[in-house]
């Protein structure tokens, strides 16, 4: 249950010696000619490398994206089952699904780096000879996705591209930021997922919609939790975002009738890109979520 | 004098499993009569009572009661017909002696239907008829061995049938509490007039109990007679050879048989 | 064995059922007190016509949110102690539970099976779950008799060892459907842990006509139910169809299981706690043993529901984790008392 992790921060004190050892090494470069550096994984054991690898299989969506963005989607062989590519993209081998992982089909593509970011399968992974970088995002913020992207540079060499996705993303983030208006009260909105499970204040839409300067009716909560509805009933929430699963759920809710998102109908399905997908497209929702509730 | 059977056993053969345990098994038993059945372990003798209650269905032959064939019979109808003890009945925790005697109404009763008055008289009656009536509200664990089988016996009786069957009722019992079970079941037979079968081990007794005697060995039936008729030196012999000897109790005009003196 | 008195012991029961029903409507988010609550409750009866002052939230709360959840906790909780006792009729056990031949997990594989196929959706045809669910169960339950009847005989040990391979199965699938369908299984959690939080009058409604019928059919086998505690044959010989009567059980028992999981996911202990306490305070009957562990279950369930939704306010603690906390030193507690209260 990956998606419902719980909050250990270790990407983010993992980044931070990241950036130290890469600020160490680099000097200005565009693109690395460096090709001997480590990356501390979420363990805390340095993963050496002796070159930028050119054959990886990246078992995460939002590493896909960011690496597409880049330009770098020629190094990519292969990805779970879940992840969705854009329209255009060339299609890339699939090896599994969340919870299980076809080692034959890996050991066949002869990847020369394992990209996962939980730790099931990395013992594994690792006494098949195959090199694996695990870096635990299950809950990253804003400034993870920053270093996500900063690290992709580095393995890749492309050092360029990555800050030049990282300043495309801060500056459409704070155009978004600079057009919220200013108000004292903030909305209230409550992200729901089948049968009341929500986002707590610690997660990653959690801290979207605080960026957005909007309060969640979970801010207290941690992690993911299923919530009362009585809760829900007293807090009143002025919008409801949902995923598809949870859309029917929560409108027909008897109990709910009477809150001012659903009598209002601000019930909404987000469209574009996902919430629960850490990579700079989180921009498009975040967008999408300014327009909605401050239109 | 019109001497019906009650019982009419009928060339029965039984399989159990793939072993042949009844071999063309024919009787004949009289109403009102105590029947001991005579026979070593292994020799039948259960299997005959289970193919008569209706346990065990035979492969050949038939059983009828007052001239109507036992295989029509529901189980329900048949329990009003025949009630049998077996020989180790499960002794229920947590039920009070009354509440176990008062089972053996269920062929009479519906599903939903509790006992009725009637229903518990009939209990009391048949707890009383084998001195019971005192332990009603106790449970099982707290009486002796001797006083269980008593429970068990009245609750056959409680089924109200013509025929009681009972497998080894006395055989792990002291002699004295064996005693008093026979002189119950000869009394049954007396004042209900009902039929008895059981199963004995012990040849003596049963020769000075019962009418009618029945020896079975490997499934077939030696001989079927009455006490006297089997109480005979020569038969004794063959069955149980010569390490018993038959002697003569003048008192009673009977015979018994005891162990030969050791050499 | 010592004379109930039957009707004080009624009486308590009943007691403490409205008292807790009165105590878990006064919880949550805000405290209500009982006037409160009653003239909420009478405004939703339309004859009354009755005009209060109290905020709109508050009568949402009881009746739209508290009612119906603890009636439905109370109504399941009801269903599968009454199905816990009657397993443990058929296998003559007290540790038997509708797991143990695969009623549940059947009854969860088709309700997911539903779930999957139809999506979300079916809340909207929430009639349909529970027929789902009550055929996933006899099916389950339904290849395990076949497979222990296979070995002639419908004893004990048989069905239980073909119950728990059966169970097994379905557990399996039911995993298996769960991976391949969706990566993300929260929409399925509810099933694994049980929880009451979506609890609405249209899962109230759905299983109260199972429930009556399950109950007035059970009630009705309960002096069978003790005639089958001798063994089989001693049964038989008192005139006492076992097979009918096994068979009519289990599917009483299934269905009771399944209709509940179907509205609540699988809620553990209580079918084994509940009958069990009754046996330790009120002995072995089955005529008491019935109605007691019914009552005494939806008793359990409301409490413990009642106590997962506050002690974490406001995020929900699942029904099936409070039942565990009770359940597991309940029977560490049987286990060093010592082994008297079973059979034989």
């Amino acid at each position: 249950m990956f998606f419902i992790a719980t909050r250990i921060k270790t990407v983010t004190v993992s980044l931070i010696s990241l950036l130290l050892i890469s600020c160490s090494l680099l000097e200005e470069s565009s693109t690395s000619n460096i090709s001997n550096f480590n990356i501390q994984d979420s363990n805390g054991r340095a993963i050496v490398f002796d070159n930028h690898p050119n054959k990886m299989i990246v078992y995460d969506a939002a590493a896909i994206e960011i690496l597409l963005a880049m330009g770098e989607g020629d190094r990519i062989i292969g990805t779970h089952q879940f992840v969705q590519l854009p329209a255009n993209s060339p299609s890339i081998t699939r090896v599994g699904d969340a919870f299980n992982v076809n080692y034959e089909k890996i050991v066949d593509l002869n990847p020369d780096l394992f990209f996962v970011f939980y730790e099931t399968f990395t013992a594994d992974l690792e006494n098949l000879g195959i090199k694996v970088l695990y870096l635990n995002s299950l809950d990253t913020d804003l400034e993870d996705i920053r270093a996500h992207i900063k690290i992709w540079g580095i393995v890749t060499g492309n050092i360029q591209a990555a800050n030049n996705l990282v300043d495309t993303f801060d500056n459409q983030l704070n155009h978004i930021s600079d057009q919220l208006p200013n108000s004292l009260t903030k909305p209230v909105v409550y992200y729901h997922t089948f049968d009341y499970w929500t986002p707590g204040g610690d997660t990653l839409i959690g801290s979207i919609f605080e960026l957005v300067n909007t309060n969640m009716v979970s801010q207290g909560l941690s992690g993911y939790t299923q919530i009362s509805l009585e809760e829900l009933v007293s807090k009143n929430p002025d919008f409801i975002f949902t995923d598809k699963w949870g859309f029917d759920q929560i409108t027909s809710e008897n109990a709910l009738q009477s809150i001012k998102a659903i009598k209002n109908n601000q019930v909404y399905v987000l469209k574009n890109g996902s919430l629960s997908v850490a990579s700079h497209n989180i921009l498009l929702t975040i967008e999408e979520l300014t327009n909605l509730i401050y239109k | 004098m019109d001497n019906k059977s009650v019982l009419k056993i009928t060339d029965i053969t039984c399989y159990l499993d793939d072993t042949k345990v009844l071999d063309n098994i024919s009787l004949d038993i009289k109403p009102g009569t105590f029947n001991g059945l005579i026979g070593v372990n292994g020799s039948g003798k259960t299997s005959l009572i289970n193919t008569i209650n209706g346990l065990i269905k035979p492969a050949f032959g038939s059983l009828e009661i007052d001239d109507f064939r036992l295989n029509n019979y529901s189980d329900k109808d048949l329990a009003k017909l025949i009630a049998t003890v077996p020989q180790n009945p499960t002794k229920m925790f947590g039920f009070s002696c009354l509440d176990i005697v008062l089972m053996g109404r269920n062929p009479y009763l519906s599903t939903g239907e509790w006992p009725s008055n009637n229903d518990i008289e009939i209990a009391n009656h048949s707890m009383k008829s084998t001195g019971v009536e005192m332990f009603s509200q106790r449970t099982l664990d707290s009486l002796s061995g001797g006083e269980m089988q008593r429970v068990f016996i009245a609750k056959g009786l409680t089924q109200g049938t013509k025929i009681l069957l009972l497998d080894e009722p006395i055989a792990n019992l002291d002699l004295s509490y064996q005693i008093q079970i026979m002189d119950i079941l000869l009394s049954l037979v007396k004042d209900r007039k009902i039929t008895i079968i059981a199963a004995l081990h012990d040849i003596n007794l049963a020769s000075l109990y019962c009418n009618n005697i029945i020896v079975i060995d490997k499934g077939s039936i030696v001989k079927n007679g009455s006490s006297k008729e089997i109480m005979e030196q020569d038969f004794i012999r063959n069955i149980f050879g010569d390490r018993l000897s038959m002697i003569r109790i003048p008192i009673d005009n009977r015979n018994i048989i005891i162990p030969k003196s050791i050499k | 064995m010592q004379q109930l008195n039957t009707y004080r012991i009624y009486t308590l029961l009943i007691v403490i059922l409205l008292v807790s029903i009165v105590l878990s409507l006064s919880i949550g988010s805000v405290i209500i007190y009982p006037h409160d609550i009653i003239r909420s409750l009478l405004t939703a009866i339309p004859i009354f016509n009755y005009q209060t002052d109290i905020p709109d939230s508050v009568i949402i709360i009881i009746n739209q949110i508290r009612l119906p959840r603890i009636l439905l906790a109370g109504l399941v909780g009801f269903a599968i102690a009454l199905s816990g006792a009657t397993f443990q009729a058929i296998f003559k056990n007290p540790l038997a539970d509708p797991y143990l031949i695969g009623a549940a997990s059947g009854s969860a594989l088709g309700a997911t099976i539903v779930l999957m196929i139809i999506g979300p959706m079916v809340l909207l045809h929430i009639s349909i779950l529970p027929l789902a669910s009550f055929i996933g169960g006899v099916l389950a339950v339904g290849v395990t008799v076949i497979i222990a009847f296979s070995s002639r005989s419908l004893n004990s040990n048989t069905l239980i060892l073909s119950g728990i391979a059966v169970g097994a199965l379905a557990n399996a699938l039911t995993s298996f459907i769960i991976i391949s369908t969706n990566p993300d299984v929260r929409p399925l959690l509810g099933w694994l842990l049980g929880s009451f939080n979506t609890s609405n009058w249209d899962k109230v409604l759905v299983i109260i006509p199972y429930l009556i019928i399950s109950t007035i059919l059970l009630f009705n086998f309960r002096r069978v139910m003790n005639i089958i505690q001798s063994s089989d044959s001693e049964a038989k010989l008192v005139g006492v169809d076992i097979k009918k009567t096994k068979y009519i059980l289990i599917i009483l028992g299934t269905l009771l299981t399944s209709v509940a999981v179907s509205v609540s996911g699988i809620i553990g202990f209580v079918g084994l706690v509940a009958p069990h306490t009754v046996r330790l305070l009120w002995g072995y009957d089955y005529r008491y043993l019935i109605p007691f562990s019914a009552l005494l279950g939806a008793i359990l369930l409301i409490l413990a529901d009642s106590i997962g939704r506050t002690i974490l306010y406001p995020q929900e603690l699942p029904v099936g984790v409070i039942t565990a906390f009770i359940g597991v030193p309940f029977f560490i507690f049987l286990i060093v008392r010592g082994r008297r209260t079973f059979y034989g």
